[in-house]
């Protein structure tokens, strides 16, 4: 059992969680999502997120739209859509639900140990 | 100094190094490699591809700064190696199956990056190329034993190894960049793995039938019959690659062992002039072309390796996906030296056959001493110093006054009545050339005598020729002509030089008239001292009956003759005793 490897599929699997979390409330081009996520150290390598994001706008959850940028080439930004929302809204109480099992499941062993 | 490249990414315009554009251009193939087959692989790649870009507009200080190997290596390290998006796709392997549309194609990527294990040379862990660690990868042997391998190749192949080694480091890439160097590990393509795969093939297809019942039935029949067929579909792929890696490797087991067996031929027998070696007087004197062993040596080589070498690259091409053509010169190179070899060969085949196109020798006629005396021996005399040979074999090569000779055992003595009271020994040396006059020369070229002491002749049971004359079937022949009734004795060292030319009256072979005293008849040998039942006589020349009998054996001595005027003869001699029976016909008592 490679420890790295186990502690980047934990970061990955809540990455698309996330992403969508980051979008909530406003919408962002990829870098802005980029930096957001590696400043929380939820990535460490960028190349991550892009097949990540396809994936999401394939399934309808995400949708974007190019805007003109004043530095350079146009950019994309990303929106959740109405799919993407209700998708969010169901992570984030499944998310709740998990936190509360690891925290009880992680402290009862604990104390079991104690 | 290094020339630079402008390239558009992701809509902004750069200027690059040239080490640093293929680094970057490799960079961005090994991502696309890993996505090909997924969906929307092109939009990633232009969202990568625009990414980077902005990394790079972030990184340089005016239009004018050029993007060098540092920077892109800054930026692979910020975005990640490919197997940071290979890990991605395969925790996020379920996902997608959810969403039929894209569950076969993620599938088949997924497999298809197992399966694509390929030859590479790992510059990481090499020593002299990285042939060794590539092939270990490869096979999923630790490179250590290859390397063993190689030890053992070169010592016990002649240098054979090495030959081998300089090959596969042309032939096989180096693995530089990252997705090569992925599939340079990837899992080894053994029959484990392969069973492994079809495996997992079948569970996924039990599973989804089993699933019908419980999901939406038109859907999944559909994705699973279609899985079904793909899973078929790289079965029977799987198998063709597996009966064809196994031809490869038998085209390969035989080419590279035909070659190492020329290898070792042509350092060997092929050093000849080049390097003494207890064989090469053996070619040497054979060789009548006039061009040196070695040379002809390398022509066969070139003749016969050259297709081989061809066979071997056709093996490994079977066998290695990725294999770098040897180049179209070097294809062209190879195959004019195999029609010079060859023709070259078939010349000096013509040379060499026309070598024994003409047969010519040359008669010496020596008289015996006059009377001849009764009684003659005829003996045959060995090489005096078995020490001055080379091979001590019946072809040889003999240092005789500081001079190199040819020794060989052709000599043949055979007997017959002279025509006078004088006896005389003929000696008819011949040898073979390309011309009668060469032949004749090489034919006087040979030595050959003999002695008389007392009554004994002495007779050499082999004959000489300088070296430089080389082997063209030189022979020696002698025909000792002797006055009838002259008795001679064949000593057993002489046996195996007689001759068939005269016949005997015991219809012996030639090989068993050894050991026995002879009479010189007119027309045959007449032996005095065999132990024979019967010996014909100049006045015993009536036909034998059909019906007399005379054995002799272990059980005894039984005779019974009868002649035209009805003589009976009859003798028995056994463990009963002897009878004797003697009379004509009529008085026959039996």
């Amino acid at each position: 059992m490679n420890i790295e490897n186990t502690k980047a599929q934990m970061r990955k699997g809540v990455l698309e969680y996330c992403i969508l979390s980051i979008l909530r409330d406003k919408d962002k081009y990829a870098s802005e999502i980029l930096e957001t996520l590696k400043d929380a150290k939820m990535l460490v390598v960028e190349g991550t997120i892009y097949p990540l994001l396809t994936r999401l706008k394939n399934a309808g959850l995400l949708n974007y739209r190019w805007e003109e940028s004043t530095s350079g080439p146009p950019r994309k930004y990303y929106t959740l859509t109405d799919t993407g929302k209700l998708f969010l809204n169901e992570l984030s109480s499944t998310w709740e639900e998990l936190h509360n099992a690891v925290t009880i499941v992680t402290s009862q062993k604990t104390s079991d140990n104690e | 100094m290094n020339k630079t490249t402008n390239i558009n990414l992701g809509g902004l315009f750069f200027h690059i190094d040239e080490d640093a554009y293929i680094k970057l251009r490799n960079y961005l193939e090994a991502i696309k490699r890993s996505f090909t087959s997924s969906e929307g692989s092109d939009e990633i790649i232009a969202d990568i591809e625009a990414r980077i870009a902005e990394l790079f507009s972030e990184k340089i200080k005016n239009e004018r700064q050029v993007i060098g190997v540092s920077e892109v290596d800054e930026v692979i390290t910020i975005m990640g190696q490919p197997e940071d998006y290979l890990v991605d796709d395969e925790i996020f392997e379920d996902e997608p199956k959810r969403k039929s549309s894209s569950s076969s194609s993620s599938q088949a990527s997924s497999t298809q990056r197992k399966a694509g294990k390929k030859l590479f040379r790992d510059p990481d862990d090499k020593y002299i190329g990285g042939v060794s660690s590539g092939l270990g990868h490869y096979l999923g042997v630790d490179a250590l034993w290859i390397r063993l391998l190689w030890v053992f190749l070169v010592v016990a192949g002649v240098g054979s190894g090495i030959l081998i080694y300089i090959l596969l480091w042309i032939l096989v890439p180096e693995a530089t960049t990252t997705s090569q160097k992925l599939a340079m590990k990837g899992e080894p393509v053994n029959i484990s793995n392969i069973e492994k795969k079809v495996r997992e093939g079948f569970t996924e297809v039990s599973e989804k039938v089993k699933n019908v019942d419980y999901k939406k039935v038109g859907n999944r029949v559909k994705s699973s019959s279609r899985t079904f067929f793909d899973f078929l579909g790289d079965t029977m792929g799987v198998l063709l690659n597996v009966i064809a890696k196994f031809i490869g490797i038998i085209i390969i087991l035989c080419a590279a062992g035909v070659i190492i067996g020329l290898f070792i031929g042509l350092f060997t027998f092929g050093s000849t002039g080049l390097i003494e070696g207890p064989w090469s007087y053996y070619i040497e004197v054979h060789n009548a072309t006039g061009i040196p062993v070695w040379a002809v040596s390398v022509m066969a080589f070139f003749a016969i390796g050259i297709p081989f070498f061809f066979l071997f690259l056709l093996g490994l091409k079977i066998l290695v996906n990725n294999l770098k053509s040897i180049g179209n010169t070097a294809k062209y190179v190879l195959l004019a030296l195999w029609i010079l070899a060859v023709i070259g060969l078939t010349a000096l085949g013509i040379k060499q056959a026309t070598e024994q196109a003409f047969t010519a020798s040359s008669t010496e006629m020596r008289k015996l001493p006059s009377p001849v005396s009764d009684t003659l021996w005829f003996r045959a005399e060995s090489y005096d110093s078995w020490d001055d040979r080379y091979y001590h074999d019946r072809f040889d090569i003999v240092m005789k006054d500081d001079s190199r000779k040819l020794y060989l055992e052709a000599v043949r003595i055979n007997f017959k009545a002279s025509e006078d009271s004088t006896g005389t020994v003929k000696i008819l040396k011949s040898a073979e050339s390309s011309s009668y006059d060469k032949a004749r020369e090489k034919a006087s070229g040979i030595a050959y005598d003999y002695a008389m002491k007392n009554n004994t002749l002495y007779f050499h049971d082999y004959l000489l020729t300088d070296y430089a004359n080389k082997y063209r079937n030189q022979e020696v022949k002698i025909t000792v002509a002797l006055p009838t009734g002259t008795v001679i004795y064949l000593d057993p060292s002489i046996q195996r030089k007689l001759g068939s030319d005269h016949a005997n009256n015991m219809r012996y072979a030639t090989y068993d008239m050894a050991n026995h005293f002879w009479k010189i008849g007119k027309n045959e040998l007449i032996c005095l001292d065999c132990e024979t039942e019967e010996i014909p006589d100049e006045d015993m020349k009536e036909e034998p009956h059909d019906n007399d009998r005379i054995r002799i054996d272990s059980e005894g001595i039984d005779i019974d003759i009868k002649d035209e005027n009805g003589e009976n003869f009859k003798m028995k001699i056994d463990r009963e005793g002897i009878q004797i029976k003697a009379g004509t016909k009529k008085d026959t008592v039996i």
